[in-house]
């Protein structure tokens, strides 16, 4: 085969070019690759991103727990080796170039390569900042301030550190609450603490405030804010600081003044690095091994990768400690544990993804259209290119695809301006029609009225169907328009004219139910709480009937043992006939719901309000009339009502969790009982 | 009354007071991990993994029975020492000796030499022509415990368990004191072996063939007399082969998905577990799955590729030996175990494990309490085992592929089938989602559609396709499952009949098939059915979860009622003319299963599903997803044939061994090209491979399955890929044409690029890398491929 002669030779090209540094392995990875969707759920994806290769050693060294690593901008790999003191610096390939700090460093936790070529080390034991050239010289050395501000128990144990280019350094020190220690390069002067977390004063926190001593409160774990797990910092000058706890903002975008500007729907519970991409895109590595990307604005682009768990699978991880990025986006992902750095390429889709964006971004909105819907039809359900789609859209001034487009994204602000223009369009050409159905409604209704007052249509036909059928439940039913007019006479008609009947009022609830069904799925995209295509019926039922019921047992037997007047049917109906409003105007509004957008929200809001505030006002009539009480014994009498449905909440609970573990402890005793029968 | 006319300021303060310190309750129960209070400043809060602590001893002992043995191994000081010695025995043997490493000359024929050393049963190979001789156990164990250092020492090893305890213990050639009567036979020899403590016993049988060494322990030969002490499983010349950390070049293959090698090589200590994956993927019916965490209600992990074919390779480069494992009998309870330098010892060995009996988990209650449980029964079967080996130029992984190939042609386990080009086009036709009161039909191709689409891809050039229908049964593809009857969705037959599709595709040449699976039931939808379900050995019925948008989970056919279900629909296709099916299902998976009081191995699901899938090769033109091995005589193509492998920490190289083998013998299809992240490179597998392309296509925007079950399909609409299926057709195609009914003898890597030969002179190079190589005189592009002809 060496030497081939005579031959027939068949050349065939594949057309296209892709500038990729592609190796052969092209792996089913171990790991799915996920992406947002418009309600800020996971949709999977294409992999995104590959793993190009794993590097366990420079040449001979290896490195042990290393708690940081960073890219130089010449590519080099600089690894904050903790284990074992130092500072490894190697190439991509795995080749060491050189070590630095060796009997310095006693346990280095976080480095950083600042804008004018040093590195900073932040010395957890030593509890210093140290200051290395590129070439390993030993600069200068930070140690704790003592400046009055730093105070006087704060902690100065530097975990990580970022220096921006107006060589302010910032440095993380465990267990100081009060912010990121901000300090200057160039005299280690302490400037002050930058954006510490925000504790979040709940109730509880609020009443422990109030009753506990000062020492019980300085040992209570949430009044002190956490202290954030990493930082990085972009070539602006903006902090990315990601913290872990709860009620924290996981991931944060700091400007100058501290303040975050980042809105992240979805994060990591526990993220322990940030690093950042070409694009200004975060990538965020949580510590159980996924690795998110976000947009420079917070959209998440795409999660990936997992514990390994014995799975022993490429792409997987013990745990991660520190994610960095180098200039062709490839992300590398260091495992303190597995002692070992994977470095995931992008793959064809994701560059796409990334061009997209970057037209995007530029604002080259006209440009972004073609790669956008490239990725939407190499991926339908990857709501983010739809909304760059929908941008562009809108800005060509094509808003009824842009609104289409918006609507896939999910986006609902984007959607309501572009509806807006629309409607605007629309109502700009029929208007005139309009004017004339409506003038021409209002005739013929004059002229109805007034031929019925000649004839007397409605009134003989009326009374025919009276005559004939006896229809007291059509009555009871129509009765309910006297609750909008005259609201105390009605009650005294329920309660002593027998004007409504059981079956009227079960038909009302009947359409309160549908009502309330309608307005939770058929409202329109802009004021729906619920997603598309999720349908929870059983559960919107159990819970009508469940509160209804609830609410009037609880009355009704408040009310008995309280002389009240009301018997069960006056009370029952006389509730059900309180949600006049409801009955009346809800359908309108929620009809109505389906052409508003944001702008004339406002009106959609009132209106609810309105009825809101009438349906209760009826609520508390109905039962100071129907049982004759006075004003106060009304409050009372609500006030005993909603504890008493505090209390059988309680009490169906705790039913509840006994039942269950009957039945457990039942099923344990047969299955054993089988068992032991079995195998004896 | 008194308490009646209190004042209501006192009612109001009352029920104020009450409703605080209720609310205060309630915010402390749900509070209730924020009271937790710590000295001193705060500390970073590491999360511990949830470990088992919480559970009881039980649950503790649960743990065990799932890692077993790696558990019982792991005690074994694991690291390496740097200094070890290296044994440096001999590679190359010039000529015949009487006694090599105190094995005595035994046997030979006209290839090989066996020695044989009778106080362990270890045997050394001698290759006639090159002298190259392979080892199977070591001469000099390193430091190590004493059960590990008779493991490496000894041919064969039993493994039993006592009474239900879940630990597995080890019988060597040493360990327990076995008693060994040995007898020479024409090609070998018989060696009986017996435990007189275990009261256990068995027969090895070891003879010489021409192409390499075959072992038998037949089933009727083992005894075991003892209530206590059962045998669990055996390892059959583990060491075959083997060598210590990096002294030998050379790799092990492990079938894998497509196939990988992990090549011999000092691991530094990086990888503490072996590569364990039993023969045609896990055993659902004994084994508990992963415990898995849940990423938002997903499942973040794909499954690792089955293992297809029952083989497992060594080959030493230096000397130019190695040898292909082909588990002849027992490969339904076998596990292929391959172990890289540095787990738990310093030698990279590869071997099968077969498993007699298993101890699974019995559980007791709802919430996690289990016992251990002993299978009753020993599975039905006995260990066969050939190892043939390869030399010289043939001492490579193509060499393995090749030996594997005469092996399945010449015990008739694979026929020549005809192999003209094609490529898949598959459709989904429905699916549901939930709707406001019941479940919504989601059309997403109907018949008239695909015919359409069909008609068009033709028109374009497309001139031979095989499609597979997917969701042509009425409340579509996974609403509808089990299919049992022929009765196609409505909402698909709108202007087109299927059987008029079906009438239609037959006329045009098309191969449409529709496909079953044959395996899962939907029990949401049907909430009594006369099938019976797959029961575990634990008697809980197994459930399948799939995380999906509609069903959170199906469960299996028992495999009576899978034939049962199969004999039903054979009547109902053969009546409605059906001649084409696709089955998926009880093609890749195999189980153990209870029924009643009895208990059933795979061996005996198998049985039910090949008589089934024989009798539907007769009577159907059929084709098989992702089939194993025994199956591959029954179909007439292979479909979703992985292209890689499972991208183990431990593997260097991704192989495509079954292609290797396969190739011009039987059509193979890919997986789906949608689904690629890098297509580009996906298609230079294609062509490296020599794979037909399968593309899975919708009518509709595949948007609208966002709220079905099939959630991760995003990418099938027709539009997309109506001029990339033309184009892939008719590049494959025009390779296919020098190819044709060619086999693959040679599979070189040159870095990037590699270099397929075919046995009619054809080469085909793939350059995976972006810039222009050279090899062999031949400049190939970037992300290129170029066939070469020579004649």
């Amino acid at each position: 085969m060496t030497k081939i002669k005579n031959l027939i030779q068949v050349m065939l090209f594949v057309v296209l070019t892709f500038t990729l540094t592609s190796e052969s392995v092209l792996a089913n990875t171990a790991y799915k690759t996920f992406t947002e969707d418009g309600y800020g759920q996971y949709v999977e994806t294409q992999t995104a991103y590959t793993v190009r290769e794993t590097i366990v050693q420079l040449d001979d060294e290896l490195f042990i727990q290393a708690q940081d690593m960073k890219i130089g901008k010449d590519g080099l790999i600089y690894i904050a080796d903790t284990g074992n003191q130092r500072i490894l610096v190697g190439t991509s390939t795995g080749e060491l170039v050189q070590v630095i700090g060796e009997d310095i460093l006693q346990r280095p936790t976080g480095i950083f390569l600042s804008h004018d070529d040093k590195l900073y080390v932040a010395d957890e034991v030593a509890a210093k900042i140290f200051v290395f050239q590129l070439d390993g010289k030993l600069l200068q050395e930070f140690e704790r301030p003592d400046s009055v501000l730093f105070g006087e128990t704060a902690n100065f144990i530097p975990q990580k550190v970022a220096v921006d280019r107006r060589d302010n350094i910032y440095i993380i020190s465990s267990g100081n609450p009060n912010g990121i220690i901000q300090m200057n390069a160039n005299t280690g002067e302490f400037i002050g603490y930058f954006a510490p977390n925000q504790t979040v004063v709940t109730p509880l926190t609020a009443f422990r405030k109030a009753i506990f001593t000062e020492e019980q409160l300085s040992r209570m774990l949430d009044i002190i804010p956490a202290t954030a797990t990493n930082i990085n910092m972009d070539e602006k000058g903006l902090v990315y600081a990601v913290s872990q706890g709860e009620n924290v903002e996981g991931i944060r975008k700091l400007n100058v003044a501290g303040q975050n500007i980042l809105e992240t729907t979805v994060y990591d519970d526990f993220p322990i690095s940030v690093g950042l991409g070409s694009l200004d895109n975060i990538f965020v590595a949580g510590e159980n091994g996924f690795i998110y990307e976000y947009t420079s604005e917070g959209n998440l682009l795409f999660v990936f990768g997992g514990q390994d768990d014995g799975r022993q699978r490429v792409g997987l991880f013990n745990k991660i400690s520190a994610i960095a990025l180098d200039e062709h986006d490839q992300i590398y992902a260091l495992d303190p544990e597995k002692n070992q750095i994977q470095i995931f390429r992008p793959t064809e889709f994701a560059d796409l993804v990334h061009t997209s964006l970057e037209l995007y971004q530029n604002g080259d909105y006209a440009m972004s259209k073609e790669p956008w819907q490239e990725v939407i039809r190499l991926n339908g359900l990857f709501d983010f290119a739809y909304l760059g789609l929908g941008e562009a859209y809108f800005k060509e001034e094509n808003y009824q695809e842009a609104s289409e487009a918006f609507r896939q994204a999910k986006y609902k602000e984007g959607y309501s301006d572009a509806f807006w223009e629309v409607r605007n369009t629309w109502m700009r050409e029929h208007i005139i029609y309009l004017v004339y159905i409506l003038i021409g409604l209002v005739i013929l209704r004059k002229l109805f009225s007034f031929l019925n007052k000649k004839y007397q249509w409605t009134h003989r036909i009326r009374n025919k169907v009276r005559a004939r059928f006896r229809l007291k439940w059509w009555d009871d039913i129509v009765f309910m328009k006297n609750m909008i007019r005259h609201p105390l006479n009605s009650y005294y008609s329920i309660q002593h004219e027998n004007k409504t009947g059981m079956l009227s009022t079960v038909i009302w609830i009947l359409i309160f139910f549908m009502l309330f069904i309608a307005e939770k799925y058929f409202s329109g995209f802009i004021f729906r709480y619920v997603r598309d295509g999720e349908y929870t019926l059983g559960l919107d039922t159990g819970m009508f009937l469940g509160a209804f019921l609830l609410v009037i047992s609880s009355l009704y037997l408040i009310c008995t043992i309280n002389d009240g007047e009301g018997k069960f049917q006056h009370i029952f109906s006389g509730f059900v006939y309180a949600f006049a409003p409801y009955f009346v105007f809800k359908p309108f509004l929620i009809l109505i719901s389906n052409v508003l957008t944001y702008n004339e929200a406002y009106l959609l809001y009132l209106a609810n309000f309105i009825i809101y505030a009438w349906v209760a006002v009826l609520l508390y009539i109905m039962i100071k009339e129907i049982n004759g009480y006075t004003n106060k014994e009304t409050i009372k009498i609500i006030l005993l009502t909603l504890f008493m449905i505090l209390i059988l909440l309680l009490l169906l609970f705790i039913v509840y969790i006994l039942i269950l573990q009957m039945i457990q402890f039942i099923i344990s005793i047969i299955n054993e009982g089988v068992y032991r029968f079995e195998n004896r | 009354m008194k308490i009646a006319k209190p004042k209501l300021t006192t009612i109001i303060k009352w029920i104020t007071f009450l409703l605080i310190t209720s609310a205060f309750i309630y915010l402390v129960i749900q509070n209730d991990d924020g009271e937790q209070a710590i000295d001193g400043p705060v500390t970073p809060d590491v999360p511990v993994a949830e470990n088992t602590e919480e559970q009881d001893s039980e649950g503790a002992e649960n743990e065990e029975v799932e890692q077993g043995e790696e558990q019982a191994e792991d005690i074994v000081p694991e690291q390496i020492e740097e200094e070890v010695a290296i044994e440096a025995r001999a590679q190359i043997i010039t000529e015949k000796r009487d006694e090599i490493d105190d094995h005595v000359f035994w046997i030979d024929n006209e290839t090989y030499e066996l020695y044989l050393k009778e106080e362990n049963l270890s045997v050394i190979l001698r290759d006639k022509q090159t002298g190259a001789v392979m080892y199977s156990t070591v001469k000099d164990p390193i430091d190590s415990n004493e059960s590990w250092k008779n493991f490496t020492t000894s041919g064969v090893v039993m493994e039993y368990l006592v009474d239900t305890n879940i630990v597995v213990h080890r019988a060597d050639m040493y360990s327990e004191n076995p008693t060994k009567e040995i007898a020479k036979t024409d090609t070998g020899f018989i060696a009986n072996i017996y435990y007189p403590e275990l009261e256990i016993g068995f027969e090895v049988q070891v003879s010489l063939t021409n192409e390499g060494v075959t072992v038998d322990i037949p089933q009727e030969s083992i005894e075991e007399n003892s209530d206590r002490y059962k045998i669990s499983g055996f390892y059959i010349y583990p060491f075959l082969g083997y060598s210590q950390l990096g002294e030998r070049d050379g790799y092990m293959f492990i079938p894998d998905g497509s196939g990988a090698l992990i090549h011999l090589k000092d691991n530094d200590g990086r990888y503490r577990q072996p590569y364990s994956e039993m023969v045609y993927g896990r055993n659902v019916g004994i084994d508990d799955p992963y415990v898995l965490s849940l990423f938002n209600d997903k499942d973040p992990f794909n499954d690792p590729e089955n293992i297809l074919a029952p083989v497992f390779g060594m080959v030493q480069t230096d000397a130019e030996i190695g040898y292909l494992g082909i588990i002849e009998e027992g490969e339904f309870s076998a596990q292929i175990e391959a172990y890289p330098s540095g787990a738990i010892l310093p030698y990279n060995w590869i071997t099968a494990k077969f498993i007699y009996r298993q101890v699974y988990n019995q559980p007791t209650s709802q919430d996690g309490g289990i016992m251990p449980v002993r299978q009753k029964n020993r599975n039905d079967f006995d260990i066969k085992i050939h190892y043939q080996f390869v030399s010289k130029n043939h001492a490579n992984y193509m060499g393995l592929a090749s030996t594997y190939r005469d092996y399945l042609l010449d015990n008739k386990l694979i026929n020549q089938k005809t192999e003209e080009f094609k490529a898949r086009v598959d459709f989904l036709g429905a699916e549901v989602e939930d709707g406001l009161l019941m479940k919504k039909d989601v059309v997403m191709t109907t018949f008239d559609e695909a015919q359409q689409i069909l008609q068009h891809l033709q028109n374009d050039g497309v001139a031979n396709m095989l499609s597979i229908y997917k969701g042509w049964q009425h409340k579509g593809l996974y609403g509808g499952l089990p299919v049992r009857s022929y009765r196609p969705e409505s909402g698909l037959e709108k202007e087109l009949a299927l059987h008029e599709l079906l009438d239609w595709s037959q006329t045009e040449n098309i191969n449409l098939f529709l496909y079953q699976d044959a395996l899962r039931i939907n029990m949401e939808e049907l909430t009594q059915t006369r099938y019976k379900l797959m029961k575990k050995f634990n008697k809980r019925t197994h459930s399948d979860n799939v995380y999906g948008n509609v069903y959170q989970s199906f469960n299996y056919l028992n495999p009576a009622s899978s034939v049962a279900l199969l004999n039903n629909m054979k009547q109902e296709y053969q009546n409605e003319g059906v001649s084409q099916i696709a089955l998926s299902g009880i093609s890749n998976h195999l189980f153990s299963y209870s029924e009643g009081n009895q208990e059933f191995d795979r061996m005996a699901t198998k049985n039910q599903y090949q008589d089934i899938i024989e009798t539907y090769h007769q009577e159907f033109d059929l084709v098989l997803e992702q089939p194993f091995a025994y199956l591959w005589n029954e179909t007439n193509a292979i479909i979703d044939l992985p292209t890689k492998s499972s991208d183990y920490v431990f593997t260097d190289e991704d192989i495509p061994f079954i292609a290797l083998t396969l190739k011009g013998l039987v059509p193979m299809y890919a997986e789906y090209t949608n689904f690629q992240a890098n297509q580009e490179e996906f298609f230079l597998q294609l062509v490296e491979q020599g794979l037909s392309p399968s593309f899975y296509i919708t009518e509709e925007d595949p948007a609208a399955l966002k709220n079905t079950n099939s959630s991760e399909i995003y990418s099938s609409q027709y539009e997309r890929y109506r001029e990339i299926i033309p184009s892939y057709y008719q590049e494959l195609q025009a390779i296919h044409q020098y190819i044709e009914g060619a086999r693959i003898i040679g599979h070189e890597r040159f870095g990037s690029v590699t270099k397929v030969t075919y046995d009619n002179e054809v080469d085909i190079y793939v350059n995976y890398s972006d810039t222009e190589q050279e090899i062999d005189d031949q400049r190939i592009d970037g992300l290129s491929y170029k066939v070469v002809h020579s004649e």
